[in-house]
């Protein structure tokens, strides 16, 4: 029975050697929790404002936000006459429980919370900053982060007009603001900006394409214009066209395609890439060029043939005598591109006949290997032709000549000078420069006053110049139907 | 004579090899004298036993003098008699089934030991079923869980037991032989022994923080001592047929439903599927056209069958050891009608050996391997939305390569459509996986039978190496690929688990005592590693390594988790005379993966057996009535331990583009909780009694489930993302009951039937202080069922102008007769979001099976049925409709829709199908939530069995020949595939149809 006392004590050993503490202690595998960033390793320091970068494409290039957005525009529509949701936004009719209204506001604010975050991020890395270099350089971080951030404002005031501020991401008082007080907001932000990050070409920026203080006064520049501050707007945009270096790329055509990637013309660029490679990781904005394509079975010049262009301002833009804007600009069926991509006929006639030429990328620009329209391509977003006319705008509403920015515009474009260009002509000259670009012709028409005689055929009124609060964000967070505070 | 001859050489043989100990032999019959063949035969008090052969008999050496040998079978009352030289046992039947042995946690037990509701099923019932999944053979067997079965072949059904106490998981914990699992689609219903359901806190509370969802407890087999080796076959064959596939709209009718609804905007492509491919559009009335092009997707992508299975059997056991072989193949394909199968080859071994007279050691294998050719389910979708008018194949589809599919783009229709037999054959997934379940134990007897230690350890092996080649194709701009690409993922779960228990048993007078405790150690490992790269050589599979494609763009990824645990839990008995029972439980469970460490679970159980008092001596209404009780706390830990993002995301996602590259970016989202895991409080209370002469026996147990802590994630405010919290307070509470009636009409005749019926009232108590919390499906709001659908109420539809004109919601909303009618909640004048309600939710009120078996003489038949009702259903795949109008119609719809006045008051016109105020995905309303009740022929089964063959000098003992029919007939009125979904919250999208199974079977006893 001696075997028994051993087992006894085996038996013992088994219930308490399982007890040391520690076993219990084990770290999450494959993850690197938040606290373990490590802030004194300067040399990271960017990861947070590349990842807010990264939100620009993911979020703000959603295709319905983008749709959305040019079909308000008096020269475009869904692309379809079939009295859809989408239709109807070009009408200024508009049903709160549209998904794609909610999507908007959620992926607008899905970016103000990632800019948010990678602020107190860019604190902590502050704090850890030594050298005079690296302050710089955190600051000029935090100028592109905030830059981010105030464009997310602007575009939500854009759709939405008065909106939440959300001042840190977990703020429960969810009461929107003005728009004078979310503007204010937004301008301090690029203020910091403007102060704070380089002052050159997004091209020349350490980190290619990364905004700089021009485009922080840019953004500043157009707030000021909706605000109708033209002072400020002529202000601004005098100093970057005085020292920003910027220029017009000189091919109107090229400069949507892939040689007019990071042109010096360009002042805010969602970048994409393919790496070069025809095949593997594709980092593109999803399906914001397959949206626009064209109906074109059989070939890899196709889309969804949304975002129509409306004949009505095809002809319009035939009689003023417009040459490389008109064959840029428009993307015509049963038609060769320049660079010969043939677009078959739109059989459909409820479909549209013309879409945005400006988001077309010729085949033979295309990585081989690679279908899918617009591959590596980049988004245009700001660009330095719209600092050019809004400095004309000023100009003549401040009482002086604008002719000099403004016929730059035009001379690029093929067109002859005009003297005496009068805010009329500016607007025009906008309308067609910026046609399908996120909604500049409908900005122009609201702050000029003239949306309500340009829109009348479309069913426009003033009481319809925003989109509703989505119902989904309303219903959940009923603050929102709170009458906007002033802070 | 024979028998006789060998007897007498038996007796002469004994009195040869000593006379201390002597050989007891004899015969077991049942109450008609038929020989009972594989009973256990056991001498009490020692490890000697054995089994009868097939004619009944048995012998026993070594029996010592003065020896209790006990025989027990399965259905009949176990028996215990003094030993003789000669005994001659007649077995009663007994379908109280009170002296089985029930496998329960860390232990077994005597069904009439029991306090808490533990259903046991065994292996012989799981095996007129044919299927890859065990879980499926349970279906409509055990009242309170809830087995909704899935398509795809080599895929387990969805198992609840007794309602969905859990928004984030409701899965059993399966323990079998010692290892956990969540699911046991790798083993094999020929490997099981025995299964218990251990329904109520009382019983799964052993199993801590892993037993708040119900505990399955499986025993594979194992062999029997001094039995001859028992060589069994069994095997079938089969086809399996789609059954209740939907009928979608022919091109007619679904040009009716699009050129009804807006001529205008559509006409173009029926003219163009008439142009390139027949038909004529030459009447004026649209309605009279004709199409060339009429396809029905589902019939071509579906096909009848095969299924078979083979198993081999071997076990037995000399004086010290018994053992156990097996071996299974299974092949099983898929109704869809391109290569989809899934193979699995299942070896199993087991070995127990008495060491010593104190030590028992024992090994038991499980060795499975399966590949499964996975089907491209979403064609199904795809199949479900196409238009009819779209051509399967097209020559003057230019591009396409290598065969010339249709493509939907030549009909203008836009990137949400599809050709669904490419889309489903231009698809290459494979899985092998390979699984290893081994266990060892070794069990030190102090005391023979009363006092015994047991460490067993369990270490499982899992890896499943997918891969996922596409080729080279075209079909249209948006179903194409230039290059091969090529996946492959390998996927190991290793986990180990050691467990010690101390068993102590005493019986002093009439008092029963019984302690166990026990310590566990465990650790689960998952690990993963994926690749993926492009331009991989078509051509033979052999061809198909990341190494011979594209270096350049070709990506890597893993990931992985291990949890570790360690619990301490103990269990008491006791009882007096059988008469009044008790029993306590208790378990420590700490778990690396919370914060909070440790939780503890503790349990009490009680049962009065009242036939056994005196003052019911002298009634003959109730042969047996038992009353139990019990209550407990359980957990789940299948929840995570946080959410939000406890880290930061990194990756191209999460990484700006600089140029021709990108720089490492990452996004912190701040949000985040820690969480922990959910407790469930349950109270049982339930009745057993038998009556009219044993015949008729019913269990019935109240049960009332709240899970506290339930973790619940609502939206966070302006965004996509939700973020979870411990909450939740689910209250499931309902009644199980089992009826079975049990009897013989003449000598040959035996039958019986089954009743088993389960009600769940499923209701959210609290939600953290909020009233409703909104999830991407569906809300949960206090007071109501959990996940329930929330919308409109479709009051009727619009019939005419006056109508439309009369009602101010109508003008508001620039409504036409045809229309949705929704109610005013609020009666404010308008339709707003205050206007919605809780629609029902997929949880459902009533589950029921009923079944029907006799034996007559060589003949054996069941029947089993299953149903269920007050669950409903989201018709997701009509309202997906917002995404696309060009999307075809089920033909309900089409026969359905309002065409005039007085046509219908349920369903909207064809132009109101096309309307954002009938079909949105915001504004979901009653018309899209359809009742998910149905009712199921679940198996017939007639078998024929010829005993004693006589083949030359050999006698082969058995064979018996089946037909099974498993699920031929379902009823439902829903416009669904199949109102079994496998989406949780009752989101109908899934459209895989239903099968039948026909298959004829053969068993053989060598």
């Amino acid at each position: 029975m001696k075997a028994l006392k051993y087992l006894f004590a085996a038996l013992l050993m088994g219930f308490t050697m399982t007890s040391c503490s520690d076993y219990l202690d084990k770290m999450p595998e494959g993850s690197v929790p938040t606290e373990d960033v490590d802030y004194t390793n300067i040399s990271e320091m960017y990861q947070p404002v590349s990842g807010c970068y990264a939100k620009i494409r993911t979020s703000g290039m959603h295709w319905a936000i983008w749709e959305l957005t040019v079909i308000k525009e008096q020269d475009v529509f869904s692309g379809q006459f079939n009295g859809s949701l989408y239709y109807k936004v070009g009408e200024y009719t508009y049903d709160d429980s549209f998904w794609a209204i909610d999507e908007i506001w959620k992926q607008y604010y899905n970016i103000i919370k990632v800019t948010n975050s990678a602020l107190d991020a860019l604190d902590k890395y502050a704090e850890n900053c030594k050298t005079e270099a690296d302050k710089q350089n955190n600051a000029a971080y935090k100028g592109e982060v905030k830059f981010i951030r105030a464009y997310a404002y602007f575009r939500l005031v854009q759709q939405f007009g008065p909106v939440t501020i959300l001042r840190t991401n977990d703020q429960t008082d969810m009461q929107r603001s003005t728009i004078e007080a979310v503007y204010k907001y937004a301008l301090e932000d690029l203020q910091y900006g403007m102060d704070n990050m380089p002052r050159i070409r997004p091209n020349q920026s350490a980190h290619i394409g990364a905004v700089t203080a021009f485009s922080a006064e840019t953004l500043a520049a157009k707030i000021y214009a909706n605000l109708k501050n033209y002072t400020k707007v002529e202000e601004l945009t005098e100093d970057i066209i005085k020292n920003g270096k910027f220029s017009l790329y000189p091919d109107y055509y090229q400069l949507w395609k892939i040689p007019g990637k990071l042109c010096d013309e360009s002042i805010f660029e969602c970048q994409c890439t393919d790496f070069g490679n025809g095949s593997g990781d594709l980092i593109d904005a999803d399906q914001w060029f397959v949206c626009q394509g064209p109906s074109n079975s059989g070939s890899n010049i196709s889309g969804w043939n949304d975002c129509g262009i409306y004949e009505s301002f095809v002809e319009w833009a035939k009689n003023r005598g417009e040459t490389v804007r008109y064959t840029t600009s428009f993307l015509f069926h049963d038609s060769t591109t320049p660079d010969g991509d043939y677009i078959k006929p739109q059989t459909n006639p409820k479909n549209a006949q013309v879409l945005n030429g400006k988001a077309y990328t010729p085949s033979t620009q295309l990585t081989p290997g690679r279908t899918k329209y617009g591959t590596n391509n980049n988004i245009r977003i700001f660009r330095y032709a719209d600092v050019l006319l809004l400095n004309a705008e000023a100009k003549v509403r401040n009482g002086k000549n604008g002719d000099e920015n403004f016929n730059l515009v035009r001379e690029r474009a093929k067109m002859p000078p005009l003297t005496n260009v009068t805010v009329d002509q500016v607007l025009d000259e906008r309308r067609m420069e910026l046609v399908c670009e996120w909604g500049e012709r409908y900005s122009d028409l609201l702050r000029s006053g003239k949306a309500a005689t340009e829109l009348k055929d479309l069913n426009w009124a003033p009481e319809r110049q925003y989109f509703p609060i989505p119902f989904n964000q309303y219903t959940s967070n009923p603050d929102l139907l709170l009458d906007p505070k002033d802070e | 004579m024979d028998k006789r001859l060998l007897t007498l050489l038996l007796v002469c043989m004994c009195a040869i090899f000593g006379m201390q100990a002597r050989t007891v032999k004899g015969t077991v019959v049942d109450q008609v004298n038929q020989p009972v063949i594989g009973a256990s035969v056991h001498v009490n008090g020692t490890t000697i036993g054995t089994m009868t052969d097939v004619n009944g008999n048995f012998t026993l050496s070594n029996v010592p003098d003065n020896a209790v040998i006990t025989f027990d079978y399965v259905g009949m009352a176990s028996q215990s008699l003094a030993a003789s030289d000669s005994m001659q046992v007649q077995l009663a039947d007994d379908f109280q089934k009170l002296d089985d042995v029930v496998v329960i946690g860390y232990g077994s037990a005597k069904a009439k030991d029991l306090t808490a509701p533990i259903a046991v099923v065994k292996g012989d019932e799981l095996l007129s079923t044919p299927t890859s999944s065990v879980m499926n053979a349970l279906q409509g067997k055990v009242a309170g869980v809830n087995v909704i079965s899935n398509g795809t072949p080599g895929e387990g059904p969805t198992v609840q037991i007794r309602g969905v106490g859990s928004f984030a998981n409701s899965t059993p914990l399966y323990v079998v032989d010692g290892m956990f699992y969540d699911n046991i689609n790798f083993l094999n219903s020929a490997d099981i022994q025995e299964m218990s359901v251990l329904k109520d806190a009382s019983a799964a509370a052993i199993y801590g923080v892993r037993a708040a969802n119900g505990v399955v407890i499986i025993t594979t087999k194992k062999g029997a001592k001094n039995a001859d080796a028992k060589i069994t076959y069994d095997g079938y064959f089969g086809i399996q047929k789609a059954s209740n596939v939907l009928k979608e709209c022919n091109s007619q009718e679904y040009a009716t439903m699009m050129l009804e609804g807006n001529y205008d905007s559509y006409v173009t492509h029926f003219k163009q599927s008439i142009d390139r491919y027949g038909g004529s559009y030459a009447d004026a009335d649209f309605h009279n056209w004709t199409y060339a092009a009429d396809n029905n997707w589902y019939d071509l992508l579906l096909r009848t069958a095969a299924i078979t299975s083979h198993g081999i059997n071997i076990s037995g056991g000399s004086e010290k050891a018994t053992y156990t072989l097996g071996g299974n193949y299974l092949y099983q394909n898929g109704i869809m009608d391109v290569d989809n199968n899934y193979k699995r080859f299942n070896l199993r071994a087991a070995v127990d050996y008495d060491a010593t007279k104190w030590l028992t050691v024992g090994f038991n294998g499980l060795f499975s391997q399966s590949t499964q050719q996975v089907p491209n389910n979403a064609a199904w979708q795809k199949a479900f939305n196409c238009p009819p008018i779209v051509g399967l194949y097209d020559e003057k589809n230019e591009n396409a390569f290598p065969i010339k599919y249709g493509s939907p783009d030549a009909l203008s229709y836009t990137s949400n459509f599809y050709n669904p037999v490419a889309f489903a054959n231009y698809y290459n997934n494979k899985n092998k996986g390979n699984q290893v379940l081994s266990n060892f134990y070794a069990q030190i007897n102090f005391i023979p039978s009363k006092l015994f230690f047991k460490t067993n350890y369990s270490y499982s092996f899992a890896s499943n190496n997918s891969r996922a080649f596409t080729p080279a194709y075209y079909v249209s701009a948006w179903q194409q690929a230039t290059t091969t690409s090529l996946t492959k993922t390998e996927v190991k779960n290793y986990n180990s688990i050691w467990d010690n228990t101390l068993t102590y048993n005493e019986q002093v007078g009439l008092n029963h005592f019984g302690v166990m405790l026990g310590a566990s150690v465990r650790e689960e490992n998952y690990r993963m590693l994926s690749g993926t790269t492009t331009g991989v050589p078509e051509g033979e599979e052999e061809y198909w390594y990341i190494k011979n494609g594209n270096a350049t763009g070709a990506t890597v990824t893993d990931a992985g988790t291990t949890y570790r645990g360690m619990s301490y839990f103990a269990r008491l008995n006791y009882n007096y005379d059988e008469k009044y029972l008790l029993m306590l439980t208790m378990r420590a469970d700490g778990s690396s993966k919370y914060q909070e460490k440790w939780g503890y679970f503790p349990s009490v159980g009680a049962a009065w057996v009242i036939s056994k008092e005196n003052f019911m001596q002298n009634q003959n209404v109730f042969d047996y009535l038992k009353l139990r009780a019990s209550w407990g706390k359980l957990g789940n830990d299948h929840v995570a331990a946080s959410d939000g993002f406890a880290s930061i995301t990194t990756g191209n996602k999460a990484s700006g583009v600089f140029g021709n590259t990108t720089i490492a970016g990452y996004q912190d989202n701040s949000y985040f909780s820690y969480l922990k895991w959910e407790v469930v409080d349950e109270f049982n209370a339930g009745l057993n009694f038998s009556t009219l002469n044993n015949r008729l026996n019913v269990d019935v147990d109240y049960y009332h489930r709240m899970t506290n802590n339930a973790v619940i994630s609502p939206l966070l405010p302006f965004s996509t993302t939700t973020l979870a919290g411990n909450y939740g307070k689910i209250l499931n509470c309902g009644v199980d009951v089992n009826v079975t009636w049990n009897d013989r009409i003449g000598k040959d005749f035996k039958y019986n039937i089954g009743l088993n019926l389960s009600t769940i009232k499923n209701r959210v108590k609290d939600l953290g202080g909020q009233t409703i919390i909104k999830g991407g499906k569906t809300v949960n709001m206090v007071g109501e069922q959990m996940n329930s659908f929330y919308g409109f109420e479709r009051i009727g539809v619009y019939q005419n102008e006056a109508e439309c004109a009369a009602d101010p919601i109508a003008v508001a909303n620039g409504l036409v007769p045809g229309d949705l009618k929704y109610k005013d909640q609020n009666n404010d004048g308008k339709i707003d979001g205050n206007d919605r309600v809780c629609l029902g939710s997929y949880i459902p009120n009533i589950m029921y099976g009923v079944n029907f078996g006799f034996e007559y003489k060589n003949l054996d038949f069941t029947l089993t049925t299953y149903g269920q009702a007050g669950a409903q259903m989201f018709n997701r795949k009509r309202a997906l409709r917002y995404a696309s109008q060009n999307y075809n119609f089920d033909k309900a719809q089409y026969d359905n829709r309002w065409h005039g006045e007085g046509t219908s008051n349920t369903d909207p016109s064809a132009a109101g199908l096309l309307k954002a105020w009938n079909v949105s995905d915001q504004r979901y309303s009653s018309y899209f939530v359809e009742d998910a009740d149905f009712f199921r022929i679940q198996n017939i089964t007639l078998g024929y069995t010829v005993k004693n063959i006589k083949m030359g000098s050999y006698t082969l003992p058995s064979l018996r020949l089946s037909l099974t029919a498993d699920r031929p007939f379902t009823s439902f009125s829903a416009n669904t595939f199949s109102p079994e979904l496998s989406d949780a919250q009752g989101w109908d999208t899934e459209v895989y149809p239903l099968t039948s199974t026909y298959t004829l079977g053969l068993q053989i006893n060598f």
